[in-house]
C-alpha cells in the first residue's frame, strides 16, 4: 500500500534517530531499458490503455541504504537531461539521505542533506527541486528536515536550500513552536518563483502530543505561509499540496465534500491558477477546482493522490501524475491530461481517461507497486517502484512518444 | 517627515553581587522613537506609526573591568536559560570572552569563555547558541590564531567556536575555523565568526585583499557540529541581489530558521547611492534596511521572530541603537541613564522576549554593556505596537513604572 497522509505511512514518517554509518558510499544502481506502461493489472473502466511510451531508468543511491526514491525532476535543459531530486534509506531505519543527480545516466549522487546533521540522529527528504540559478552549483530544493535534538525527539522542519543557504520554517500561526517534533512543516514542492507546497501539523496543546490534521499551505518568499484557500463548499480537511508548478497551478490530496450525497471523502484535486498567482495572496487568487478519480473507480476512488503536476502551456494542455491503488491492492501511476480550464470559478476539465502507468525498467519482472511523483514539461516522469527483489528503487522515465505529443 | 524625537525616561538601580566582584546594575527606562520608512527590494511602502514607542528598562552591565561589551543573547529556544556573551578588556589589555546566564535581568557571574583561554591571546565572543536543548551550547566569536585548529598561522584573526562539552579531537573544547576562504596574508587576511543558531548555522566574514583594497565578504557556513553520518561541512558566500552592486559584506546575526542579518556596502535602493546598509535574508528574499536619515545603517541581530535589532549613524560620532517590530516598522533606542541622558548605542542582540542587548560609550570614554528589557504585559515590546496601533483605547503609558 502506498503511503497516504490518511494513513501512517512515509508521507508522515517521523525521521527517527538512528546511528548509521557513513554518507561515503555511494554505489549506484542502473538498470535502464525500454518498454511501455503495463495494461495488464485490473483497471477500472475508466482507465484506457496507455498511449505513452517512456524508457526507464532505474535509479539507486545506496548512501543510506538500499531502498531510493525519486521525488521531484525540474524542467532543465541545458545539459543532456533534467536533474532529479531523492533519497535513500535503509530497510531497518528510516533515515533519509538526501541527494540530487544530474542526467541523463543518474549514476552519481550529490549530497542534498541539511548540514547540521550531529549526533547521527536526524534526515533529510527534499521532494522537489528547480535549477540552480545563475553559476551556483546549488540547485534550489524544497523538502523538510528531522533536526537532531541532544536529548529526545527532534524537530521536523520545512526546509529550503537556495544555493547552498538554507532555511528553514516554522508555521506561522501554529503558536506552539517546533518543539518534539509535534509541530512540523513538510515541503514536497516548489516553482521557479520559489512558492513552496506542504502540509503542517500543529501540536493541539503543551501537553499533549496530539496533532492537528495535516493542512495544506504554500510559502511565498517575502509573505510567508498562507494555507491553499479550497473552495469553500469542499469544506476539505486533512489536505495536502504535494505539487506546484511554475504557473502557480497545484496538486494534491484532501478530505472533501465534492458532493452532499456522498458526503465528505478522500479525494486527489489539483487546482488551476488563473490571477494574482505565486503572490501568496490566497484570498485573492483565483483558482479553478477539480479532483481526480470519479467514482468509477469504486472505492479505490479514495486511493488517488495527485503528486505532480506539469505548466505546458496552454494551461488546456497540463498533464497531472500521481498513484491509485487497484481493486487488487496494487498500486500503480497514473497521468492525467487536463482538456481545458473554464472560466474562473467553473471547474477545471480533465480528460475522462486517465492512463495507467507501471514503470518497467527491468522487462522480466512486473512491479507490484509504482508511484509517479513528478513531471515536466518534456514529458519526464520520476517516482519509484517495488522491484522483484522487495527493495524500492527510483526510476527516470524519458518519454519516447506519447508524453508532450499527445494532442495537435 | 514625522518621528518625534521626544524621550522620556526614568531609571532605577540595582546592585546584583556576584561571585566575582559586584556587578552594577543601573536600570533606566526609556522609550523609543518610530522610523518612517523601510526600503526593501520587495518596494514595502513607508510605514509610519505616530506615538508607539517600544518602552526599555535599561541596566548597565559593568563590573572590574573595562571596556564591556555584550555582544549577543541567545534564543533559548531549547531551555538552555538566558544567556548573554561579551568581551571585556582585561587586566593584561587583553580581551577575553564571556558569557553569563540569567533570567533576562539578573545575570550570574561572568564565565570566561572559552575558559582556557591562552593568556596572550585576544578573544572575542560574539553569539552563544543553544541547540534545542540544554544539554549541548557552544558560542563563537574570533581571536588571533593560537593552538592547532587554526592553521593559518599568518591570518590576523580566525573564526572560533567553544564548545564546553566537546570531549573528542584535541581536548581543547575549541573548534576553530581557520581561513575557509583562503584569506590569504598580510594585514587583511581574517575569518571571524560573528552569529551562531539553535540549527547550527554559524554566519560570519571573512576579509581578503582584492585589487589593493581590504575587501569584506559575507558568509553562511555550517562546519560545526557535523559529527555525525552525513555530516557535510559547508561554505556559502551570500549572492546578494545585482542591483545591489555590493563591494563589502558583513554577516552578524541568525537565528535558528536560517535568517541572517548583516551590512553592506551597497547601493542603496532608496538614495541611489553606495553607503553601509543593512540587510536581511529570509528564505530566498534579500531586503535592505535602511534608516532614514543615516549615513549607515548595520542590521547586527535577528531574533527567533526574525526582528532584527542593531545600529546605525547619522553623520556624527554617536551612534544609536534600532530594533524592529511586527509589520517592518523599526525604533530608535538609546541607552538612557538616570539624568535621562542618552548615548552612543550599539545594539548587538535580540533575545527571545524582545529584550535588547549591547554596548554604549560611557562617560569615560569607554564601552559598558546594557541589557534592556520591555514588558510584555504592558504591551511595552516592540512587536505589540503595531497590533495596538489599531487597537483603539489603548491605555496611555504610564510615565513612570
Amino acid at each position: 500500500m502506498i503511503s497516504s497522509f490518511l494513513g501512517t505511512g512515509r508521507l508522515n514518517l517521523a525521521l527517527i534517530a538512528v546511528g548509521v554509518a557513513a554518507i561515503t558510499v555511494s554505489a549506484c544502481s542502473t538498470d535502464t531499458g525500454s518498454g511501455t506502461s503495463s495494461l495488464s493489472h485490473n483497471l477500472a473502466r475508466a482507465v484506457t490503455p496507455a498511449t505513452f511510451t517512456w524508457k526507464w531508468q532505474s535509479v539507486g543511491d545506496t548512501s543510506a541504504g538500499s531502498n531510493t526514491e525519486i521525488t521531484g525532476i525540474n524542467n532543465l535543459t541545458s545539459s543532456n537531461a533534467p536533474e532529479i531530486v531523492g533519497f535513500s534509506y535503509g530497510s531497518t531505519t528510516t533515515f533519509h539521505n538526501s541527494f540530487t543527480s544530474l542526467g541523463p545516466h543518474y549514476t552519481s549522487f550529490a549530497d542534498a542533506n541539511f548540514p547540521r546533521v550531529g549526533n547521527g540522529s536526524t534526515g533529510t527528504q527534499m521532494n522537489a527541486i528547480q535549477p540552480a540559478p545563475g553559476s551556483s552549483p546549488y540547485p534550489t530544493l524544497a523538502g523538510f528536515v528531522s533536526m537532531p535534538a541532544d536529548s529526545g525527539p527532534g524537530d521536523v522542519y520545512a526546509a529550503l536550500e537556495n544555493q547552498g543557504l538554507w532555511s528553514l520554517s516554522e508555521v506561522q500561526g501554529a503558536g506552539l513552536g517546533g518543539q518534539g517534533g509535534a509541530n512540523a512543516g513538510y515541503l514536497y514542492g516548489i516553482n521557479d518563483s520559489h512558492v513552496s507546497v506542504g502540509y503542517f501539523v500543529s501540536k493541539i496543546s503543551t501537553s499533549s502530543s496530539a496533532t492537528t490534521p495535516p493542512e495544506a499551505y504554500q510559502v511565498v518568499p517575502g509573505v510567508g505561509a498562507t494555507n491553499v484557500p479550497f473552495p469553500a463548499s469542499w469544506k476539505a480537511t486533512n489536505s495536502v499540496a504535494y505539487g506546484i508548478n511554475d504557473a502557480g497551478d497545484m496538486a494534491g490530496t484532501a478530505i472533501a465534500t465534492i458532493n452532499s450525497s456522498s458526503g465528505a471523502q478522500p479525494v486527489a484535486w489539483y487546482a488551476l491558477c488563473y490571477t494574482i498567482c505565486n503572490a501568496g495572496n490566497s484570498t485573492s487568487a483565483s483558482y479553478c477546482w477539480q479532483t481526480l478519480g470519479s467514482s468509477d473507480f469504486g472505492k479505490k476512488t479514495s486511493t488517488y493522490v495527485a503528486y505532480g503536476i506539469n505548466s505546458l502551456r496552454p494551461a488546456s494542455t497540463r498533464q497531472i501524475v500521481g498513484s491509485y491503488e487497484d481493486s487488487s491492492n496494487h498500486t500503480h501511476g497514473f497521468l492525467a491530461n487536463v482538456t481545458g480550464p473554464a472560466t474562473s470559478g467553473s471547474p477545471c476539465v480533465t480528460e475522462t481517461t486517465q492512463y495507467p502507468i507501471d514503470a518497467q525498467p527491468n522487462t522480466k519482472t512486473t512491479p507490484t507497486l509504482t508511484v509517479v511523483r513528478g513531471i515536466n514539461n518534456a514529458g519526464y516522469i520520476v517516482g519509484w517502484y517495488t522491484s522483484g527483489k522487495g527493495i524500492t528503487l527510483g526510476f527516470v522515465g524519458e518519454p519516447v512518444t506519447g508524453a508532450t505529443k499527445r494532442r495537435p | 517627515m514625522r518621528s518625534p524625537l521626544h524621550a522620556l525616561s526614568r531609571c532605577r538601580f540595582a546592585v546584583i553581587a556576584f561571585g566575582v566582584g559586584a556587578f552594577v546594575l543601573a536600570g533606566c527606562q526609556g522609550l523609543g522613537k518610530t522610523f518612517d520608512t523601510i526600503p526593501s527590494s520587495l518596494g514595502i511602502s513607508p510605514n509610519y506609526e505616530p506615538g508607539k514607542e517600544p518602552v526599555y528598562s535599561y541596566f548597565s552591565y559593568t563590573f572590574k573591568k573595562n571596556n564591556v561589551k555584550i555582544t549577543g543573547v541567545n534564543d533559548d529556544k531549547g531551555g538552555a536559560g538566558i544567556h548573554i556573551v561579551g568581551d571585556y578588556y582585561g587586566a593584561s589589555t587583553k580581551y577575553s570572552g564571556f558569557t553569563s546566564a540569567g533570567d533576562g535581568i539578573t545575570f550570574s557571574s561572568p564565565s570566561p569563555d572559552p575558559t582556557n583561554t591562552p593568556s596572550n591571546s585576544n578573544i572575542f565572543v560574539t553569539s552563544f547558541n543553544d541547540i534545542e536543548s540544554n544539554s549541548h551550547y557552544f558560542s563563537v566569536g574570533y581571536s588571533p590564531p593560537f593552538g592547532s585548529g587554526c592553521t593559518t598561522a599568518t591570518a590576523n584573526f580566525c573564526g572560533v567556536l567553544y564548545d564546553p562539552k566537546a570531549t573528542t579531537g584535541s581536548g581543547t573544547h575549541i573548534y576553530e575555523i581557520a581561513d575557509p576562504k583562503g584569506v590569504g596574508t598580510g594585514s587583511c587576511a581574517a575569518t571571524y565568526l560573528q552569529g551562531t543558531s539553535a540549527t547550527g548555522i554559524q554566519v560570519g566574514y571573512y576579509t581578503k585583499i582584492s585589487g589593493g583594497n581590504c575587501v569584506a565578504h559575507a558568509f553562511e557556513e555550517y562546519s560545526y557540529p557535523t559529527t555525525g553520518a552525513n555530516g557535510v561541512p559547508q561554505f556559502v558566500e551570500f549572492q546578494f541581489p545585482a542591483n545591489w552592486v555590493v563591494t563589502n559584506s558583513w554577516a552578524y546575526g541568525t537565528n535558528r530558521l536560517g535568517q541572517v542579518v548583516g551590512a553592506c556596502i551597497c547601493t542603496s535602493l532608496t538614495t541611489g547611492a553606495q553607503q553601509m546598509i543593512g540587510w536581511k535574508y529570509d528564505n530566498f528574499n534579500y531586503v535592505q534596511i535602511q534608516i532614514p536619515t543615516a549615513t549607515s545603517t548595520q542590521a547586527l541581530a535577528v531574533n527567533g521572530n526574525g526582528l532584527v535589532a542593531g545600529a546605525y549613524n547619522t553623520g556624527t560620532a554617536a551612534s544609536h541603537g534600532f530594533v524592529g517590530g511586527s509589520g517592518n516598522y523599526y525604533y530608535p533606542v538609546d541607552y538612557t541613564d538616570s539624568s535621562q541622558k542618552t548615548y552612543s548605542t550599539v545594539i548587538s542582540g535580540y533575545g527571545p522576549q524582545e529584550d535588547i542587548v549591547g554596548w554604549y560609550q560611557a562617560g569615560n570614554g569607554l564601552t559598558a554593556g546594557f541589557i534592556g528589557t520591555c514588558e510584555k504585559t504592558a504591551n511595552d515590546c516592540p512587536s505589540q505596537l503595531a497590533a495596538a496601533r489599531h487597537r483603539p483605547g489603548r491605555r496611555q503609558r504610564p510615565q513612570t513604572r
